[in-house]
């Protein structure tokens, strides 16, 4: 039997208006989360993973193209009523700056509620005694107290529980996590990805994980899709991601990690910077800093396609890497 | 190979007042440095980590005395406490000692051209002619991989990593010793991190610099530095060679540090549970261990009195009284 996914992205490209341009920053974008599945969206800065995650919820102001199906409803196009009906209901977002995305003249509590009263007929007593058993669900001491506390009085990793707790309120089959943990101590991290591993087994939710780091996907995703420059450039189960990258680019990142290494020794290191979205080459996005690179890549840009059962790669020479390790 | 002592620190402290009111009382301080001590050889490269608030940065600021108001003893080379020197006697340690910033994008001066950046020091530490200084600015370019001229460029021309290349330029620019890299790679992108590590690793070759590096990435560190100071609360918990602290930590915050930090290729840290609760402010440090609140291996003791920093076997040093008993 196949499962259906619960969120299937085909050829999304999200362009903001400059001018009288549009600037491409999503590009030919196809990505499906299956129920129950965390995905991990990994990227360096300006790889397009957060504009990703604005699109599917439609809160940023660029333009759309391709399709956004969540559970076989298209979102692209939908009329704003509905939309606001699937924000937070089906689907929980959790910003990167806990500090930052929370109300900071409202206590948390009241923005808590706030969310399960828009979204179901509920008595405005019986929501924030849900908002408090919320609170207490994220790992929140003493939650009848800090319900009525200002997002201020508390420290950034019980923050990001606030935003965890809001998110999950309605109990959404999708929560998108978008750096979840990159504004916290090592420490804090740890507890918030325990959290998110208890909360995905607890409400059988999706999660679309975006990060920068590795190492959090690796502990927390079942897949994980690599972005470049707006594409995605590989999409493999994260064992087997791991054992041998079919990317350039990817092996390149894995290989560069510093727990690899002799100590003291040189690591190895992709040369050149991430391009603008300006300014993006012609052919393969990643052929000015390959090391694999022939003429055709700088011609042609290749599609991602399946290398082996479940695997994708967006290289020509996909399957034909030498294993480095 | 022991060589010599470059720099010392000891009981160094900084606490940063507290004012309230209209007479602007002091009601309390910050300590964000209570007592640390450490060496640094010729040579030698130090790793310092710590979450945030365990004043790592602070320190980097004390020791260059880009903060002022600070206690304690702090010799360069032998010499007399650079912390009693007025700023006219300190400034043949300027020299000597450099930091790099750790945000690329606020610590160049946007308006001045990345040449005249890099040779601010040269021009008010050498006597250089100006054509001596465009050459050394061009060779300093060189060093750190970046085009000899682009010197007349500004710094929004630059990503993040060349920017922080012009950072590191400008610490050699007047051959220090010991540089103070505080969280230099950082802000960084990933696959650009590995190139800067790189180039410190080269540059501390070619010219024989030490390092007081800081950084919140274990990894990182590790890979750096020679002995790695781990941090809480203002003091130094734990201090050993990389390869001790790293594959066998004594502190339970060291132990849990490490097994907290994200794996790669295993599941192995998933049976270890997480640290509890979060760093306590450091206005009122609880008496006893600083770190006590959230221990997992807390003893009654542990909650009286402070430990104090303690060689555990030759060269590694711990403050905790899990050890203090086992040698008694």
């Amino acid at each position: 039997m196949v499962t259906q996914p619960i969120l299937k992205i085909s050829h999304l490209s999200s362009s903001f208006k400059s001018g009288h341009n549009y600037i491409k920053v999503v590009d030919d974008l196809s990505l499906h989360i299956n129920p129950g599945e965390v995905v991990g969206l990994v990227g360096e800065s300006g790889s397009g993973k957060t504009v990703t995650a604005l699109s599917i919820l439609q809160l940023s102001n660029c333009l759309l193209e391709g399709s956004i199906e969540l559970n076989k409803h298209e979102l692209i196009g939908m009329k704003q009523e509905e939309l606001r009906n699937i924000r937070g209901k089906k689907i929980g977002i959790i910003f990167q700056e806990p500090m930052s995305s929370l109300n900071p003249v409202f206590t948390i509590g009241k923005q808590i509620a706030e969310v399960i009263e828009n979204h179901e007929k509920i008595s405005h007593k019986q929501a924030s005694l849900k908002a408090i058993s919320l609170l207490e669900n994220v790992g929140i001491s003493q939650p009848d107290i800090r319900y009525h506390e200002y997002p201020h009085q508390m420290s950034g990793g019980m923050c990001q529980r606030v935003m965890i707790a809001m998110a999950i309120a309605c109990q959404p089959q999708l929560l998108i996590a978008d750096e979840p943990t990159t504004a916290l101590d090592v420490s804090i991290q740890s507890q918030i990805i325990t959290l998110l591993k208890d909360l995905k087994k607890q409400y059988n939710m999706s999660i679309l994980l975006i990060t920068h780091d590795l190492g959090i996907v690796a502990q927390l995703a079942d897949r994980v899709a690599v972005m470049y420059a707006g594409q995605i450039v590989e999409d493999a189960p994260i064992k087997e991601f791991i054992k041998k990258p079919e990317h350039p680019y990817t092996l390149g990142l894995i290989k560069s990690l510093p727990g690899k290494h002799k100590h003291g020794e040189k690591l190895f290191s992709i040369p050149g910077t991430v391009p603008n979205p300006l300014s993006w080459p012609n052919g393969c996005h990643f052929h000015p800093r390959c090391s694999y690179v022939e003429d055709q890549c700088k011609v042609n840009n290749p599609c991602l396609f399946e290398v082996s059962p479940g695997r994708q790669s967006r290289c020509f020479f996909a399957g034909r890497l030498p294993d480095e390790k | 190979m022991r060589s010599e002592i470059l720099f010392e620190a000891k009981d160094l402290k900084k606490y940063y007042p507290i004012r309230r009111g209209v007479f602007r009382k002091t009601v309390g301080y910050v300590k964000a440095l209570d007592g640390v001590d450490f060496q640094i050889h010729t040579g030698e490269t130090l790793g310092l980590v710590g979450e945030s608030g365990c004043g790592k940065s602070t320190l980097g600021r004390v020791i260059t005395k880009l903060v002022g108001n600070s206690s304690g003893y702090l010799s360069y080379d032998g010499s007399e406490n650079l912390l009693e020197l007025n700023e006219k006697q300190f400034r043949k340690y300027r020299e000597k000692i450099q930091i790099i910033f750790q945000d690329p994008f606020s610590s160049l001066n946007p308006r001045m051209s990345v040449g005249d950046s890099i040779a601010e020091g040269l021009r008010s530490f050498k006597r250089l002619s100006s054509t001596e200084i465009s050459a050394k600015v061009s060779e300093l370019l060189e060093s750190v991989g970046l085009d000899p001229d682009i010197g007349y460029r500004y710094p929004h021309e630059f990503s993040g990593g060349q920017r922080q290349r012009i950072g590191i330029a400008r610490a050699l620019a007047i051959e220090p010793q010991l540089i103070i890299a505080d969280e230099p790679v950082s802000s960084l992108d990933v696959s650009v991190q590995a190139q800067i590590i790189n180039l410190l690793i080269d540059l501390r070759k070619k010219y024989n610099l030490s390092y007081i590096f800081i950084s919140h990435d274990l990894r990182v560190v590790n890979h750096i530095s020679d002995r790695i100071a781990v941090m809480y609360l203002g003091k130094i918990v734990e201090i050993s060679s990389s390869n001790q602290v790293f594959n066998s930590p004594q502190h339970p915050y060291t132990q849990s540090l490490i097994s907290s930090m994200p794996q790669m290729d295993s599941e192995q840290s998933a049976h270890i549970s997480p640290l509890k609760g979060e760093v306590p402010s450091p206005i009122n440090t609880p008496q006893g261990c600083r770190f006590a609140s959230r221990c997992p291996r807390v003893m009654p003791v542990c909650r009286k009195t402070e430990p104090i920093l303690e060689e555990v076997t030759p060269g590694h040093s711990v403050a905790c009284f899990l050890y203090k008993n086992s040698k008694t």
